[in-house]
């Protein structure tokens, strides 16, 4: 075990545990953040991804050694249900899910391609989201929340 | 379409005249916006259990509440696995009862607090689970308007109704509220029980109780917002995010092949890892439970016990054959399974073509994108588990079988999970997490692994078929001549439907469930001379029934072969349905057949279309059951193999919609997750043990399959509502299939159609 410092939506977190525990094991379960979400575990379906500093991680295979000072973004660190991000309220006008589970990623995948690539075509944004997988089969609405979502940025 | 928000999200416990409710507020679950938090304080306060006969499915009381606030609390046995049932239910209330809909919550699948509403599944929440919320909801506002009458000293006939407030019509200013009549209180009302399905109670329409008609719907009919997605989407209210107060984390090592026992295991390889708590080992049910999940990740991955070889398996190219050989015993053919008319003999030998072929679909598995993952907290005299089950009473009742516990002492609380498609029919991680917590005497959580998911969970058995059909010279079918094997689960609900409970040596019993179901066995068409055999056979491995069972697997082959005739008679696909159609006419069926045609632009044409020298070949191909259709159009790259979905129409006849944009949500996914099973999704196995074990050996569809999706709902307000789900899924392997044929000339009769399988036959072609 080791005191390791982590800085999660804003706030420092400082915590007594082995430094090669998968972040994910850590957002969930330590800071008990219920956005990134365990899908496989092998860094196969998106569902754990997070925002480390404008790049989308898979946090179920990354070590909390290697993000101790940067900068990490989950889902509730973009609004919650009641103050919801342009992102999160683009998802809620589409009624862009099934049974949900998989959005957190897709959002958090989404977003920061989208911080980076404004102006993104359809086949980009698709390309970029092909790692994420939706079970439901949700991905036209997806599409159209994520449309609805670029309009309003800043080109 | 416009989405009508407002329905609220919180789950609100009112009244302390009520046990339920006093349950509610007394064990912490005062829930808001559904806090995890406060699951965890109904844990310090001790488990309080319930028996189905506590919350009697005849008691108006069991399914609705008022309070003086004017909430009105909604009980329902049935489950929301992602499908947004729970805001159709919602609407159904708001209608029957006369009150506004962002004053309605809903309490789902608490054995506690809920009343048996059997299984969530077949897609029949709306249908099964819909009735007896209107019947109760319609009964209680009888009660309201006398009582409303008595408060107001008018005549019922005097009073009008609007958003839980009672007036004298005329007199508006003479008004009282629901919750002044009867808020804290019980309705005391009875209502008979019509009859009792798998699906829960159907409740008969009380003397003098009118359900609301179509022009009074102001809630039914309408884009409603599901009430369920912010907590879902935005706050996560999942199953594997319930925390409880002193939870340990709990994982299982399984078996290296089907039918291994163990021999030995040595603690001593996990004692030293830092948090491990104890080792539990019974029968070959072995786990281990650790202070922290990496902790537990850990001492799964070092255990290694040692196993016997196990009592193999055929592998995925032996199956269908296997499954026809089985061994006598294994083997029912249900006298009720054999449906006969005409003589088909003598009719073959008359036909003036006579086609046959075989049609093989494979295991399917569910693969939840979240593995299962359940807590348990057992304690000596009683447990509460908190799972995704789709069948909380049944849960209660394998978890008391397994633990030996009195079922009133065993409290199951459903949280969901992610989309589960029929595969928590058998809740696996609430019965491991039953087996940990009592062992340790903490609460657990069992989250189960990737691997774990895509190979111990229950699969969908495969479906084998021969089937041979005659033509008359006029194009149409005289003789239809079906034999087929398939599998059906073993019985959940009598111990042994789940994992643990096979791995801890508890005998799953008679294995009898009934075949594949007369309407998938059936002509799908009407014709004078028909035979079908159909074989039911012990399934090779834990079986689970996976969205449209033996609808998917049947239309399969009833949609492919119907197209083969359609091109040995040279008539437009379409065409020959409809001719065939018309010997019987069911003008729902036949209308949506028309309205999928006309969405599409249908050219009418034989199939397949001229053969063509390119590489890349596009074709269209449609298939139906019953009141849905759906129309696939399809490019094939005949070098590599690879079929792209290019535009995908779906047209649903579902009875009266409650919720338009909810359905066309529900549909636009069943059709794609329809593709998905149709194009990559096969369970393979080798002589010991499953091979499809994550998302590389098992894809399923990416973001860049998806097609052009367009959904067309045929509006029939006077017909009942009819679920989408399965409606949704079950035509999209034959027409992927058809529009494949009709692109290439070249028929393939098993699924799913892989870069490999569409290679191997084009070059065999």
């Amino acid at each position: 075990m080791s005191i390791v410092n982590l800085n999660v939506n804003g706030q420092t977190h400082t915590l007594d545990l082995d430094p090669e525990t998968p972040l994910l094991f850590v957002l969930r379960n330590d800071l008990t953040l219920n956005g990134p979400r365990f899908g496989c575990g092998l860094g196969q379906c998106g569902a754990c991804t997070v925002i480390i500093e404008g790049q989308a991680i898979r946090s179920c295979v990354v070590p909390v050694s290697s993000v101790v000072g940067r900068s990490i973004t989950t889902l509730e660190g973009l609004g919650m249900a009641e103050s919801p991000h342009p992102i999160q309220q683009a998802f809620l006008d589409q009624q862009a899910a099934g049974c949900g589970y998989c959005i957190s990623g897709i959002m958090m995948t989404a977003k920061a391609f989208l911080d980076r690539v404004p102006n993104a075509t359809r086949a980009q944004l698709i390309n970029a989201l092909d790692g994420n997988l939706c079970r439901c089969a949700s991905h036209t609405r997806i599409l159209k929340a994520l449309q609805q979502y670029q309009q309003q940025l800043p080109v | 379409m416009s989405i009508e928000q407002g329905v609220r999200t919180t789950f609100l416990g009112v009244s302390p005249s009520f046990s339920r409710r006093s349950l509610i507020k007394s064990s912490g679950m005062l829930i808001v916006g559904f806090s995890l938090g406060e699951l965890a304080k109904a844990q310090e306060t001790g488990a309080r259990f319930s028996t189905q006969s506590d919350i009697p499915i005849d008691q108006l009381d069991s399914y609705l509440a008022i309070g003086n606030d004017e909430d009105v609390t909604v009980f329902t046995g049935r489950i929301d696995m992602g499908t947004g049932n729970r805001t159709c239910f919602a609407q159904m209330v708001a209608d029957e009862l006369d009150v506004a809909l962002d004053r309605i919550s809903l309490v789902c699948g608490d054995t506690a607090l809920t009343p048996d509403g059997g299984k969530t599944t077949a897609s029949d929440a709306i249908s099964t689970g819909g009735q007896p919320l209107r019947v109760t909801a319609a009964a209680a506002r009888k009660k309201l308007l006398e009582l409303g009458a008595e408060h107001l000293g008018v005549q019922i006939e005097q009073l009008a109704v609007r958003d839980g407030i009672v007036s004298v019509t005329g007199s508006l200013s003479r008004q009282v509220s629901y919750g002044e009549l009867i808020g804290n209180q019980r309705f005391d009302i009875r209502l008979e029980v019509d009859r009792i399905t798998l699906s829960g109670p159907l409740l008969k329409v009380p003397d003098g109780v009118s359900l609301k008609t179509v022009d009074e719907y102001r809630h039914v009919r309408q884009s409603v917002a599901r009430i369920d997605l912010p907590d879902r989407m935005i706050t996560g209210t999942f199953c594997q995010n319930v925390r409880v107060t002193g939870m340990l984390h709990g994982r299982c090592i399984r078996p290296p092949s089907v039918g291994s026992n163990l021999l030995s295991v040595d603690e001593g390889l996990v004692r030293d890892i830092p948090g491990f708590v104890q080792l539990v080992v019974q029968g070959n049910f072995v786990g281990v439970v650790c202070e922290r999940e990496e902790q537990a990740i850990q001492a799964q991955k070092v255990l290694e016990p040692t196993w016997s070889d196990g009592t193999g398996l055929p592998g995925s190219e032996r199956a269908y054959r296997d499954i026809r050989t089985a061994a006598p015993d294994t083997r029912t053919t249900d006298p009720t399974q054999t449906l006969s008319h005409g003589d088909v003999d003598v009719a073959l030998m008359d036909a003036a073509k006579v086609l046959t072929a075989t049609y093989e679909y494979p295991w399917n598995a569910h693969t939840m994108l979240g593995p299962t993952c359940a807590v348990a907290d057992v304690r000596e005299d009683g447990a509460t588990i908190w799972s995704g089950t789709q069948w909380p009473r049944i849960t209660q009742k394998d978890l008391a079988f397994l633990l030996d516990l009195p079922i009133e002492n065993v409290r199951v609380i459903w949280v969901e999970e992610s989309g589960s498609y029929g595969r928590l029919a058998a809740a696996d991680a609430a019965a491991d997490a039953a087996l940990l917590s009592r062992a340790v005497e903490r609460p657990v959580r069992v989250q189960w692994t990737r691997l774990e998911e895509h190979a111990w969970a229950p699969h969908q058995p495969p479906l084998a078929v021969d089937v041979r059909a005659g033509l008359n010279a006029d194009n149409t079918i005289v003789a239809w001549d079906v034999e087929s094997w398939t599998s059906t689960p073993h019985d959940v609900g009598r111990g042994g439907g789940l994992l643990a409970m096979r791995l801890v040596g508890r005998d799953p019993g008679p294995w009898s469930r009934p075949t594949l179901g007369a309407s998938a066995l059936n002509s799908p068409y009407p014709v004078p001379n028909l035979r079908s055999v159909n074989h039911t056979v012990e399934p090779l491995l834990r079986a689970c029934y996976m969205r449209s069972p033996g609808g998917l697997q049947a239309t399969f082959f009833n949609e492919s072969f119907i197209d083969e005739l359609a091109s040995a008679a040279g008539v437009d696909p379409v065409a020959f349905r409809l001719r065939q159609m018309s010997l019987e006419p069911d003008g729902r069926s036949i209308e949506v057949l028309q309205a999928a045609a006309a969405a599409v632009n249908w050219d009418p044409r034989p199939s397949p279309k001229p053969v063509s020298d390119s590489v890349l070949v596009i074709g269209r191909g449609v298939a139906r059951s019953e009141t849905s259709v759906t129309v696939a159009e399809v490019e094939v790259d005949r070098s590599t193999g690879i079929v792209r979905v290019i535009r995908l129409t779906a047209a649903l006849d579902c009875g009266l919609i409650v919720n338009p944009d909810g359905l066309t949500n529900q549909v636009e996914q069943a059709v794609l997750q329809g593709m998905s099973r149709a194009l990559m999704e096969e369970v393979t196995f080798d002589n010991s043990k499953i091979t499809s074990v994550d998302w590389i050996t098992h894809p399923i569809m990416k973001f860049s399959d998806v097609p052009t999706v367009q959904v067309v709902l045929l509006d029939r307000p006077d017909e009942a509502p009819q679920g989408a789900g399965e409606p949704g899924t079950t035509q999209l392997p034959a027409a992927i299939g058809n529009a494949i044929f009709d692109a290439t000339g070249v028929r393939i009769r098993r699924a799913p159609f892989t870069p490999e399988r569409v290679r191997t036959a084009l070059a065999q072609a």
